[in-house]
């Protein structure tokens, strides 16, 4: 049972997390199961779709920011971009993948950004074959289709 | 015939299981994200050109970009790029109707940035349409860099502007509340326009622009350019309304009337905490001529902390009118001049210099700045006026505490800078700082 100002999650594999309400509510989602519904604030939250791994991520996450948010003398803003790049780049594809989902799901919209941008990066500047194997893309076009959208695109001269 | 199917038996085992681990794979590519998060990803591509490239990935990806939120930039030049001439007509065309693609077939309800450049001109329906994707999808950035010697009704262009205050009629979906930057270069607008959520605006090079009518209650920062060879700038803008604004950026001729005849903008300059001045030539000799009784007589920039002056200006030339302009600036804490050289005479004062020199002389003593303490000159050139330059601020700015000369390509002429150095030590100046040595 959680103490006040505390929630409990339950990951979608049955690991709970206590964590305080203030972290909690980085998660639109949350924010609003909390707002609407007293009943959530005492008992367990569970996080559809989220596993214990991906949820603990995401609770690393949420943690420092809303710490950051609460006092920004402790954690500024150079300490928290150094905390963001970090936290992105020990990340691997799959769990990238599945922290999207699950940021998106919970309206985690700073982490979504964050998560974004980082494939975004790894877009940026490589060829079309290079992005389809990276991430695991099938080219489902005809070669016909393909030098038509080729031809197309203005920058593909 | 025979051989792949025996090879196929042999490896047949170790084939379904990489089929196997291929599919388990495949579970985790980045198409099993939802379309929201992957235009959220294409949105936070900066360059228009990397999300449209992919469109080439696959049937899903083919439509996405048009979704993006993040930024959409339609450079003719950059497109176009070094053609051959046999390929620039169609390379043109091609660009056209690209262009007119992403205006009619964009889908995502809002876009960050817009920007068009284009080098020729174009029909003003073509421009309207620009503008009206531009407040059909609330941008915060917009910029229009095309040459147009007819620009769409203004009348229209206002109607759209007013709409702002009564949206629920408003045909044109969020109009431009959400607008941040506008950006018009080369444009071609006759009248004005007024935006209340407006907070930095630039008019660049809109050479047919006659009057420009500013009302933006949220208006900070407006930067006006125009040509550099001309007498005379033939737009007036004027401000109503415009309780924020607090920095001005003037490039070229315009900066001849706010330095010569002051009184004109007393309306908003007492208001301006920063200003830079881009100074063409003429108005840089204009000024050498004036003596202090014809200027500033009160501190017309009384709030100005920050002046940045870029002074085109040929050797030799008399500087002194804008050690005076500091002046005008009782709270002055930041002085940055540049100068930009056009020719390299012979180091010899001018008339104007010597002229103005003897007649300000006495002034230097009488005036004492309190508040100045940086004063940075970047491309000091060591020419007499430049070293006048510098002495002359020494004397005025009793306060100044750091003085940081940068020096351009010419060659240093060390004793002058001792002399420099030497020479106001009563001064309350605690170093002198030379870069690039």
């Amino acid at each position: 049972m959680a103490s006040k100002g505390n929630l409990t999650l339950k990951s979608c594999n049955g690991k709970e997390f206590i964590v305080e309400e203030k972290v909690a509510v980085m998660s639109t989602t949350i924010k609003n199961m909390v707002d609407v519904d007293d009943s959530f604030a005492q008992g367990v939250i569970p996080i559809i779709g989220v596993d214990g791994k991906i949820l603990a991520k995401l609770i690393e996450y949420c943690k420092e920011h809303a710490e950051a948010d609460e006092d920004e003398e402790v954690k500024s803003e150079e300490y928290l971009k150094k905390f963001d790049e970090k936290f992105v780049d020990e990340l691997n594809l799959n769990d990238l993948y599945d922290l999207l989902k699950a940021s998106n799901y919970l309206e985690i919209t700073k982490l979504l950004n964050l998560l974004c941008q980082k494939v975004a990066s790894m877009i940026k500047g490589k060829k079309p074959e290079e992005i389809r194997r990276i991430f695991n893309i099938k080219n489902d076009f005809t070669p016909e289709e393909e030098e038509e959208i080729n031809r197309q695109n203005p920058w593909a001269f | 015939m025979k051989a792949p199917l025996l090879s196929q038996c042999k490896n047949s085992k170790g084939i379904i299981a990489k089929k196997r681990k291929k599919q388990n794979v495949e579970l985790h590519g980045l198409d099993t994200l939802p379309d929201e998060i992957l235009i959220v990803i294409l949105s936070c591509l900066t360059s228009f050109e990397e999300a449209v490239r992919t469109s080439v990935l696959s049937r899903r990806w083919r439509y996405l970009w048009r979704f993006t939120s993040g930024s959409i930039e339609l450079d003719f030049d950059q497109c176009i790029g070094n053609c051959s001439n046999r390929n620039c007509y169609n390379k043109a065309a091609r660009f056209l109707s690209w262009e007119d693609q992403v205006v009619k077939l964009h889908e995502g309800p809002c876009v960050d940035k817009f920007i068009v450049r284009c080098v020729h001109d174009w029909s003003p329906d073509r421009i309207y349409d620009l503008i009206r994707f531009a407040m059909q999808k609330e941008v915060r950035v917009f910029e229009l860099n095309i040459p147009c010697h007819r620009f769409p009704d203004l009348d229209k262009f206002l109607s759209i502007s007013r709409a702002v205050v009564k949206p629920p009629e408003d045909h044109f979906g969020g109009g431009l509340s959400q607008l941040k930057s506008l950006t018009l270069v080369k444009v071609n607008i006759d009248n004005e326009m007024m935006d209340p959520s407006l907070k930095s605006l630039i008019v660049c090079f809109c050479a047919h622009l006659r009057t420009l009518t500013i009302s933006a209650t949220n208006l900070v920062s407006f930067e006006y350019g125009d040509s550099f060879d001309k007498p005379i700038s033939k737009l007036k803008y004027q401000f109503q309304n415009v309780p924020l604004l607090s920095e001005l950026k003037l490039k070229g001729v315009p900066c001849r009337s706010l330095l010569l005849w002051p009184s004109w903008h007393s309306e908003y300059s007492h208001q301006l905490e920063r200003l830079l001045l881009d100074v063409p030539v003429m108005v840089v000799y204009g000024a050498a001529f004036r003596s202090r009784s014809s200027f500033y007589e009160l501190p017309q920039l009384r709030c100005l902390k920050q002046l940045e002056l870029k002074l085109h200006t040929s050797a030799g030339e008399g500087h002194l009118f804008f050690v005076m302009l500091t002046t005008a600036c009782p709270l002055l804490s930041r002085f940055v001049v540049q100068f930009l050289y056009e020719k390299r005479t012979p180091k010899q004062d001018r008339v104007t210099e010597r002229l103005n020199y003897k007649r300000v002389k006495a002034d230097f003593r009488a005036h004492d700045h309190q508040c100045l303490k940086v004063v940075e000159l970047t491309d000091f050139a060591c020419y007499k006026s430049d070293f006048r330059f510098a002495s002359a601020l020494l004397q005025i700015a009793k306060s100044l505490d750091k003085i940081i000369i940068s020096p351009g390509l010419d060659i240093l002429i060390l004793r002058e800078f001792q002399q420099l150095e030497n020479g106001p030590r009563s001064l309350k100046l605690t170093y002198l700082m030379v870069l690039n040595w």
